[in-house]
């Protein structure tokens, strides 16, 4: 019995029962219709579409994940169906279009002609021939384009070769005749040249000689430098060989001092670590060995039992980020990004935020095939498996967002604590009265109502004490789940909806003047004044303000 | 304001439909990789020593990563646990008989649960397996599965006013809006370039619906426009968890993230961040907001700890 607060709707009720069967279902579907796209296809994206999905890599892969990349770029369902409309072969009906191509002559592509089924229906044939006609179309308007253009371009290749063409073989021509008079002049000289070239040839042996002699005495001075430069070199090295030995010798001193630092700390901080802390120690002393005395300000030392061997790790790299104290599962040191492993997916997501050391940890133990130590066998199967659900103690209550407006489900309830506001007195009578009428009606309320308590309500929070006023009627329990119902048979669920309805009008019919003056009042956030009337058209009255 | 220390890594919390002061969390041991899990109910007292009480605990064999609590019966909840089992428990039955149902039918982890507010009788489970399946109490095996996504769906959530519409948030970087009547989605676009990990709507508004992401955005929808978002909302440091709108307030909505913080954001105002809580020293996967009691929210995060507290208010302070 969902109650109705505009009067508008209030008056449709009030009419013939097909009328408002045929109205609220209207209303339904005009409601379920803002969950559906109403924008009109856009042509651009459906061809980008199919361009997509003609291309030869995106046709071998999975139809789930070619839709899902449509849907990523914007496009939306009726878009994406109707791009794998229009592209062939990944539909079947694409394929006996193809068969109908076969018959016909000339422009096919080869693709479509191995799908060959010779049955298909006459309505297919029908809607094929009208698809394979359009494309005749296309191909028969593209043939004479491209037979135009290849026209055109052999006329112009044409013109250009009698312009470009024959003017150079001229030119070459006149080219050819003017070297041959040359070429007969210049036999006339041939001899004398050998003369001139033999001495040209001495001249220029004697130069690169001259050469030859300055390049030999440059690189005789070049090694007498480098020689002096080598020595020079030695000498340094020496002297640097001699500071290395003076500062191993230091070195060697310190950590003499330093051994004797941690063996006294170490007894206090092996106790108060667990071994993760030790591993994390570990990697710091390794870096922070370079900065000795840094290592002081930190709270603790290491392990005893590594006593040399931290200066051998050499492959670690820690961000150290601060010198604060290490608190064992506090803080943790966020340094690690090693390990990003995706064998859950949940995993992909945090990639960019630095996780807890200790999940990484886990996560290396699991790549590495160990099973975290903390996990038991637990047998988390019901122990009655048709156990049913005890009885419920309190009835559903109404949404803060309820209150007020229509609502299209079976259990109307009244909310009875609205943001701490007063609740008259006068609503409590109306509950007192109304509660009998309705237990009349369900026994099962009337346990609910003995059972009502303030039961977890506390007085000492800071809400103000609930005081449960009225209980809702529980369906009756022959009527189906509505969501089974729902998925198998819409309209009647509708219609059902609308019986229910009307068992509401028919309580509270003699009071549309009433129920007019309660829907105003609904309007506002649950307020109970005027509603104080009668108690017979109180519980009426209620649901109208719920 | 109280604090609540979980054995193991906190995964969800929320709060009870029926009552003011009792809530559910969800807790997955070794941070939901591998391990047990446990689901807690949780009682606030006003006796300030002892803040909370457990009514109820039960162990799962796998993490539990999410809990939904029944809309008909006060004492019923619905677990979304890590193997791929939805387990109904009653608190109202002795724990030797809990779990009532263990219903097995997703093949991959089961992400998240939501029991439907209007027709009080069905609820939702979103899993890794792509799919989000309905159920009924009465029922053994699921009513209907809906499985058009490509990758994990993260989070699946009725639509407050209309009782068969939902809408589904996937790892593959779209928001599906379903109607269970219709054999397919009703409408499907990508609110993110990255992987959607929540989804919300507005429990005042019917069309709007707010998703978030990986890519550290909060965005509103008007499904009826839905290229364009209302909002846009940044701040956070890293990919945003879980986003819920205030139950009393219209334009308020919550969020937590793996930037350890909790958000309160107003949409429709220019600077939107109305205040932010950094009391987890983990990622906060969790939050929720009292449907009875304005203002009241709870967090949980992988620091193991619940916090319940007013808005306004430093979950903090004692």
């Amino acid at each position: 019995m969902p109650p109705q607060n505009t009067g508008a709707e209030f008056g449709k009720l009030t009419n013939v029962d097909q009328q408002d069967a045929g109205e609220d279902a209207s209303k339904q579907s005009s409601k379920a219709s803002v969950f559906v796209n109403t924008e009109p296809m856009r042509e651009e994206q459906v061809q980008n579409a199919v361009k997509f999905l003609s291309h030869p890599k995106v046709r071998g892969s999975p139809v789930i994940y070619r839709r899902n990349f449509l849907e990523k770029k914007g496009l939306t369902k009726e878009e994406i169906d109707e791009a794998f409309r229009r592209v062939p072969d990944s539909q079947p009906s694409e394929q006996t279009a193809g068969a109908n191509q076969a018959n016909t002559p000339d422009i096919q592509r080869p693709a479509q002609s191995q799908a060959l089924q010779p049955g298909v229906s006459g309505s297919a044939g029908v809607t094929t021939l009208s698809r394979t006609s359009s494309r005749y179309s296309f191909h028969w308007s593209h043939a004479l384009v491209a037979v135009g253009f290849l026209v055109v371009s052999g006329a112009g290749t044409a013109i250009l070769i009698k312009k470009s063409i024959l003017p150079r073989l001229k030119s070459w021509i006149r080219k050819i005749v003017l070297e041959e008079e040359y070429n007969q002049l210049e036999s006339t000289d041939s001899k004398p040249t050998v003369v001139e070239e033999a001495s040209k040839a001495a001249k220029a042996a004697a130069a690169a000689a001259v050469e030859l002699a300055k390049a030999n005495q440059e690189i005789l001075t070049c090694r007498n430098e480098e020689k002096r430069y080598f020595l020079d070199a030695v000498s340094l090295l020496n002297q640097q060989m001699q500071e290395m030995k003076l500062m191993t010798n230091e070195i060697r001193r310190l950590e003499g001092n330093l051994e004797i630092l941690y063996s006294s700390l170490g007894q206090r901080i092996s106790n108060s670590m667990n071994s993760e802390g030790i591993c994390i120690f570990l990697f710091r002393i390794h870096v922070v060995g370079k900065f000795i005395f840094s290592l002081l300000e930190n709270d603790g030392g290491f392990a005893s039992s590594s006593g040399a061997s931290y200066s051998r790790r050499e492959d670690y790299q820690v961000n150290q980020t601060s010198s604060k104290p290490f608190i064992v599962n506090g803080k943790r040191d966020y340094g690690l990004h090693s390990v990003t492993s995706s064998s859950q997916p949940a995993s992909v997501e945090p990639s960019s935020a630095p996780h807890p050391k200790s999940y990484m940890e886990i996560m290396a133990m699991i790549q590495r095939g160990e099973k975290p130590s903390n996990i038991r066998d637990i047998d988390d199967s019901p122990p009655n498996p048709n156990q049913q659900p005890s009885n419920p103690r309190l009835a559903p209550r109404a949404k803060p967002w309820e209150v007020g407006q229509v609502q299209h489900n079976s259990t109307p309830v009244f909310q009875s604590q609205v943001n701490g506001k007063d609740l008259n007195s006068s609503v409590l009578d109306n509950s007192d009265n109304a509660v009998p009428r309705w237990q009349a009606k369900n026994a099962r309320i009337r346990e609910i109502d003995n059972g009502v308590e303030n039961n977890g309500y506390n007085a000492a929070s800071s809400q103000q004490p609930i005081k449960r006023t009225w209980v809702p009627p529980q369906p009756p329990p022959v009527v189906m789940s509505e969501a089974a119902e729902a998925i198998r048979r819409p309209k009647p669920l509708v219609q059902k909806e609308q019986i229910l309805d009307d068992q509401s009008v028919h309580h509270s019919s003699d009071i549309s003047d009433k129920v007019m003056e309660s829907s105003e009042l609904s309007k506002s956030e649950g307020q109970m004044e005027g509603s104080s009337t009668n108690a017979v058209l109180g519980s009426a009255e209620i649901l109208e303000e719920s | 304001m109280p604090v609540f220390k979980t054995p193991f890594n906190g995964y969800s919390v929320k709060f009870s439909p029926f009552y003011e002061d009792r809530l559910a969390v969800a807790t997955a041991q070794n941070f939901g990789i591998l391990g047990n899990g446990r689901l807690h109910v949780l009682s606030l007292s006003p006796n300030p020593s002892q803040p909370f009480t457990e009514i109820a605990a039960y162990d799962t064999a796998d993490g539990v990563y999410d809990v939904a609590w029944s809309e008909s019966h006060d004492s019923l909840l619905v677990a979304a646990v890590a193997d791929g089992s939805v387990k109904l428990y009653d608190t109202a039955l002795p724990p030797t008989s809990n779990p009532i149902r263990s219903l097995r039918e997703h093949t991959r982890e089961v992400h998240s649960a939501d029991y439907n507010p209007l027709r009080r009788d069905s609820f939702l489970t979103s899993s890794w397996d792509d799919t989000v399946k309905l159920w009924t109490l009465d029922r053994p095996s699921s009513l209907r599965t809906f499985k058009e996504h490509s990758y994990c769906v993260y989070s699946a959530v009725w639509n407050p006013r209309h009782a068969d519409v939902f809408a589904s948030a996937s790892g593959d970087c779209t928001l599906r809006v379903w109607d269970v009547r219709e054999p397919s989605s009703t409408m499907v676009f990508p609110p993110h370039e990255l992987e959607v990990l929540t989804c919300d709507w507005n429990k005042y508004d019917d069309c709007i619906i707010a998703t978030a992401s990986v890519d550290k955005s909060i965005k509103v929808w008007d499904v009826r426009s839905f290229r364009v978002p209302i909002a846009v909302m940044n701040g956070h440091g890293y990919a945003v968890r879980k986003v819920r709108f205030s139950p009393h307030v219209r334009n308020l909505m919550v969020s937590c993230s793996y930037d350890m913080t909790v958000c309160v954001w107003d949409f429709m105002v220019e600077d939107a961040l109305v205040s932010r809580y950094d009391h987890h020293t983990e990622f906060a996967v969790g939050v929720d907001m009292s449907v009875l009691v304005e203002g009241l929210m709870a967090s949980t995060g992988w620091d193991e700890l619940v916090y319940v507290w007013q808005h306004g208010t430093d979950p903090r302070a004692p």
